[in-house]
C-alpha cells in the first residue's frame, strides 16, 4: 500500500495524500479496520510536517473514512459509499489526452507515457 | 598532585581510545557483515551499507563509552578521591561502569540519529503499512519494571528517612533509561525504503540488530541502577539481610556485565557464517 507525492506538482501535498488514501479506501485496498501508520511515522517517511499528515487524517475523519481511536491509532472505516475512484481515473485520462493534444503528440506517445508511468510505480 | 593524577588518567584513556581506533577496533570484516546480514550472500552495495552502519555504531559507542569513563575518572578523582568499577562506596558519577554504559547508550543514540542528507527528489513514496514494532519488547518491559522498581523502592527509603542517596541514583538511572527509550523510538520511527524488497530486507536486519542491542543496553543500565540503589540502602549492618544485599549486588553486577557483552555490535566469538 504505497502513496506517492510529487513535490513539484501544483497540487498541494496535503491534497495529494488525502486523495490517494481516499482512493485506496474507496477501492477496498485499505480494508475497514486497517490501522493507518501513526502521524509521526508517516510524516517521517514522507518528509512532511506532522501537522500536514494530521490535517489529512482530520479531513479523512470528517469524510467518515477513518476514525481516530486515541492511543489505538487511526482506523479505516467502510469506504464503499465513496464512488470517486472510477471518475478520478477517467478525469486523469482526460487530462493526459488534453496535454498530449496540446503538445502535438499522437495517441501512441500518450500510451507510451502511460506505460512508462505504470512501470515506474 | 590530584590534578596531575587526573591528567595522567585522562591522557591514558585518550591514548587507549586512539590506539584501539588505530588498530582497527572498529574495522568491519566480511564475517561481521555476514552476521548482521544473516547471510554471506550480500551484494557489494548491501555490504557497503551494512559495513558503514556497523562501523558507525562501533565508533559512536566506543567514543561515547570512553568519554563516559573519562568523566567518571575526573568526577571520582575530583569529588570522591577514588574511582570505582561496578558498585562502590562512591556515587555512580565516579563509577566507570555506570558512566561508560551511559556513554555507550548516548553513542548508540548518536549513531541511530545520524543521517546523511538525501539527494533531492521530486517524488516521495511511503508505505501505509505499520512500522515494525520494537525488537525484544520483553527486555524493554523488564528494563522499565526494573527502573520503576528502583525508583519506587528508593523513594520509599527516602520517605522513611533512611537517606536520599538511593533516590538520586534511581533518578540518574532513569535519565539514562530515557536516552535508551529515545533511541528505540528513533529506530522504529525512522524513514524506511518502500520500493525495493532487498532494501527493505537490509533495513529490517539493521533495525532488528539495533533494537535488540539497545534493549539489552537499556536492561543493563536498569539492572545496574537497581543494583546501585540496593547497595546504598542504609541500616543493613548485620544478619541475613547483609547476605541478601551482597548477593543482590553481585547478581546485578554479573547480569549487567553479561547484558553489556551481549549488546556488543560484534558477532559472538563462536559464531560461524553459513556457507552461501
Amino acid at each position: 500500500m504505497i502513496v506517492h507525492l510529487d513535490t513539484g506538482s501544483p497540487v498541494p501535498v496535503f491534497e495529494q495524500l488525502r486523495s490517494q488514501i481516499e482512493r485506496l479506501i474507496a477501492s477496498g485496498q485499505l480494508r475497514p479496520g486497517t490501522k493507518l501508520p501513526p502521524i509521526r511515522h508517516l510524516a517521517t517517511d514522507l518528509g512532511l510536517a506532522r501537522a500536514t499528515v494530521n490535517k489529512v487524517y482530520d479531513a479523512l475523519a470528517r469524510e467518515g473514512l477513518v476514525e481516530t481511536a486515541g492511543r489505538h491509532g487511526t482506523i479505516v472505516l467502510d469506504g464503499s459509499k465513496v464512488t470517486t475512484a472510477a471518475s478520478d481515473l477517467s478525469a486523469a485520462a482526460d487530462t493526459v489526452v488534453v496535454i498530449a493534444h496540446q503538445l502535438g503528440l499522437d495517441a501512441s506517445a500518450a500510451h507510451r507515457a502511460l506505460d512508462e508511468a505504470l512501470r515506474r510505480l | 598532585m590530584a590534578s596531575f593524577g587526573i591528567l595522567l588518567l585522562a591522557l591514558g584513556i585518550i591514548i587507549a581510545a586512539g590506539l584501539s581506533l588505530a588498530v582497527g577496533g572498529t574495522h568491519v570484516s566480511a564475517r561481521d557483515v555476514a552476521w548482521l546480514a544473516g547471510t554471506s550472500d550480500s551484494s557489494p552495495a548491501e555490504t557497503d551499507v551494512y559495513s558503514r552502519y556497523l562501523q558507525r555504531h562501533r565508533v559512536h559507542r566506543l567514543v561515547g563509552g570512553l568519554l563516559g569513563a573519562l568523566f567518571a575518572v575526573i568526577a571520582g578523582t575530583r569529588w570522591y578521591g577514588s574511582v570505582s568499577f561496578g558498585v562502590g562506596t562512591n556515587g555512580p558519577l565516579a563509577d566507570m561502569l555506570f558512566c561508560g554504559l551511559s556513554g555507550v547508550l548516548v553513542g548508540a543514540f548518536s549513531a541511530e540519529t545520524f543521517r546523511l542528507s538525501e539527494p533531492p527528489s521530486a517524488t516521495i513514496s511511503a508505505s501505509l503499512t505499520q512500522h515494525a514494532g520494537v525488537a525484544r519488547p520483553q527486555l524493554i518491559r523488564a528494563a522499565r519494571v526494573s527502573s520503576l522498581g528502583a525508583l519506587l523502592g528508593s523513594a520509599l527509603v527516602a520517605a522513611t528517612g533512611n537517606g536520599l542517596t538511593p533516590l538520586w541514583i534511581a533518578i540518574g538511572g532513569l535519565v539514562v533509561a530515557l536516552v535508551a527509550e529515545a533511541t528505540q523510538s528513533a529506530i522504529t520511527g525512522r524513514r524506511r525504503p518502500v520500493l525495493s524488497d532487498r532494501a527493505q530486507a537490509v533495513d529490517l536486519r539493521m533495525r532488528s540488530f539495533a533494537g535488540t542491542s539497545i534493549a539489552r543496553l537499556q536492561l543493563a543500565v536498569a539492572v545496574l541502577t537497581a543494583t546501585w540503589a540496593v547497595s546504598q540502602v542504609p541500616g543493613v549492618d548485620a544478619g541475613p539481610l547483609t547476605l541478601v544485599q551482597a548477593l543482590a549486588v553481585i547478581t546485578g553486577f554479573v547480569i549487567t556485565v553479561v547484558l553489556l557483552h551481549r549488546a556488543s555490535p560484534r558477532p559472538p566469538r563462536k559464531w560461524i557464517a553459513e556457507p552461501s
